[in-house]
């Protein structure tokens, strides 16, 4: 399993505003949709590679995020390979198969879907990290409000967040306690046993987690949660030059990728 | 090698991925039969040396011997069958619907013939005194009685060896009692048993041997008597003796440790009733 870690690395990032970060986020997400020409993404990807290695994040999470993904790409592709409705037949590789949509070939615009799927799935992994790890949560908090994200709203994704690494280590916890009872999580056994031994994590993960959450609530309604005034901030946060910057060029980015898109390009 | 120890631990070194080092060149031997309590600050890395018993964790150097076997191929699952593992909280252990599908999971994981199973159940159930709850949901029951079904839990592997991480934490006087003496029913029967605890007069009363760590080293070890009569050591180590210890030595105990009340109780009368008993008459 990997290690959700939420630690804020100094860096160039982090010392932009977390609204930045957002609206960059976003704009990079609209184009990587916007665009189905695997060439333009893997400008994106190229893109999106460069600011992680300025953000000093390390590479051995990348390496882990990739191969976590690589199955999952796999499938991707094949589908796409197999249902997408291209008119450059390739390969035959069996008869018409009408009941699943099939053509009975592997064609150009199949294949190039694909990839383009694979990649904009990528570049949507990847920059995920690149805004929760250069930014500390009341941070991230503060520039959804910011932003007129509802508090609650706010409140509720940047808790879900923080609470990520305490349940992998509850997790893990109740791992290592079900070995002890003789269940092994490993190969050996069956699909069954497998599915079973599942289960021994589960439930008791989930309990734990109910429960947690219950504790969480008396904690927050204690501490005032929800009062009917206006509520303030400990943090502050201001634009610098640099992030007007950026958020002109973001902006600037996204207009000029929907002009081109209205122009023809970017699709095969 | 002594066909009495159970496990031993050769010079070992373990380091979390993050790079913590948790356990400095430890080596131990633990032989059939023993109490062991193993004591010393959070972070001293008690519960990381324990885990290496049953193989949860590997060392990163040297080498940990379970009955003669090193741990270093071998699977948890295996080694549970030899030592059992209680947690400190039981809800981590515990996902079934019923208390006799809960003792029975682990024996049918591994393997055992249904009949078998079935009779090591009922013979758990009657031992741990979980009879009355026999079909209950775990989750409805008390926490020691959850507790409890934990302990059944590793007793259905049949393992020579238990560690109880923390027994008693979380529990009353009558709950840690209680688990106190599940704990040394095992131990009468002969079964080999690792406490981590907190709790000194635990130790003082329970244990037969003391283990103090202190900074992934053994800071300290011997028998109750030896380790508590170390006052200043165990100050320095963050740790106290028992109060009755620390009592019996401001009174002037020198040659003795006193480590239990009743043991205080039968030195305060032989030292001062003759002084204050009248000649020749009685104290009514």
């Amino acid at each position: 399993m990997m290690n959700v870690d939420l630690k804020a690395r100094s860096s160039p990032l982090r010392v932009l505003d977390g609204r930045t970060k957002l609206i960059a986020l976003a704009v990079i997400f609209v184009l990587v949709l916007l665009f189905s020409h695997p060439a333009y993404i893997i400008g994106l990807l190229a893109f999106v590679m460069i600011v992680w290695v300025v953000a000093k994040l390390p590479f051995q999470m990348l390496k882990d995020l990739m191969s976590y993904f690589l199955v999952i790409a796999i499938i991707i592709l094949v589908v796409q390979i197999f249902f997408y409705p291209g008119t450059t037949n390739l390969i035959k590789i069996s008869k018409p198969l009408p009941a699943i949509g099939f053509s009975g070939f592997i064609t150009l615009e199949g294949i190039v879907f694909g990839i383009a799927m694979v990649l904009r799935l990528v570049v949507i992994m990847i920059v995920a990290p690149l805004m929760v790890m250069t930014t500390p949560l009341p941070e991230l908090m503060l520039a959804l409000v910011k932003l007129k994200v509802p508090y609650r709203f706010a409140f509720i994704m940047t808790t879900a967040l923080s609470l990520l690494p305490s349940i992998q280590n509850r997790a893990s916890i109740i791992q290592q306690a079900q070995l002890c009872r003789g269940i092994s999580y490993d190969s050996g056994g069956n699909f069954i046993n497998k599915l079973k031994a599942s289960v021994s994590l589960m439930i008791p993960l989930i309990l734990g987690a109910f429960r947690d959450s219950q504790t969480l609530e008396v904690a927050m309604n204690s501490r005032a949660f929800g009062a009917p005034t206006r509520r303030t901030f400990l943090l502050d946060s201001h634009f610098s030059t640099v992030d007007i910057i950026i958020i002109a060029l973001s902006l600037l980015a996204l207009i000029g990728g929907i002009a081109l898109r209205i122009q023809g390009f970017g699709t095969y | 090698m002594d066909n009495n120890v159970v496990i031993q631990c050769e010079n070992i070194c373990f380091s979390y991925p993050n790079g913590v080092q948790a356990i400095q060149n430890v080596s131990l031997t633990i032989s059939q039969g023993d109490y062991i309590a193993f004591v010393g600050q959070n972070g001293s890395g008690k519960t990381t040396l324990v885990k290496h018993f049953n193989g949860l964790l590997k060392p990163t150097r040297g080498k940990v011997l379970v009955f003669g076997e090193e741990t270093t191929n071998k699977k948890v699952s295996y080694l549970s069958r030899k030592v059992g593992y209680v947690f400190q909280n039981p809800d981590d252990m515990l996902f079934c619907t019923s208390v006799i599908e809960e003792i029975a999971y682990g024996p049918r994981m591994l393997g055992m013939d249904p009949e078998e199973v079935k009779k090591k159940v009922e013979n758990i159930i009657i031992e741990l005194g979980l009879d009355e709850y026999r079909e209950t949901h775990p989750f409805a029951l008390s926490l020691g009685d959850r507790q409890r079904l934990a302990v059944a839990c590793a007793l259905s592997l049949d393992p020579q060896v238990f560690v109880f991480d923390e027994p008693t934490t979380g529990q009353d006087y009558f709950g840690s009692k209680s688990i106190m003496s599940l704990i040394d029913q095992l131990h009468q029967k002969g079964k080999t048993i690792v406490i981590i605890t907190h709790d000194m007069p635990i130790v003082a009363e329970h244990a037969k041997r003391v283990v103090v760590m202190n900074k992934g080293q053994v800071a300290l070890e011997g028998t109750p008597e030896e380790v508590f009569t170390q006052i200043d050591k165990l100050q320095s180590l963050s740790l106290k003796a028992p109060q009755v210890t620390m009592l019996a030595r401001e009174l002037g105990t020198q040659e003795k440790t006193i480590l239990h009340i009743p043991e205080m109780v039968d030195w305060l009368t032989q030292t001062y009733l003759p002084a204050i008993k009248p000649a020749g008459g009685e104290i009514s």
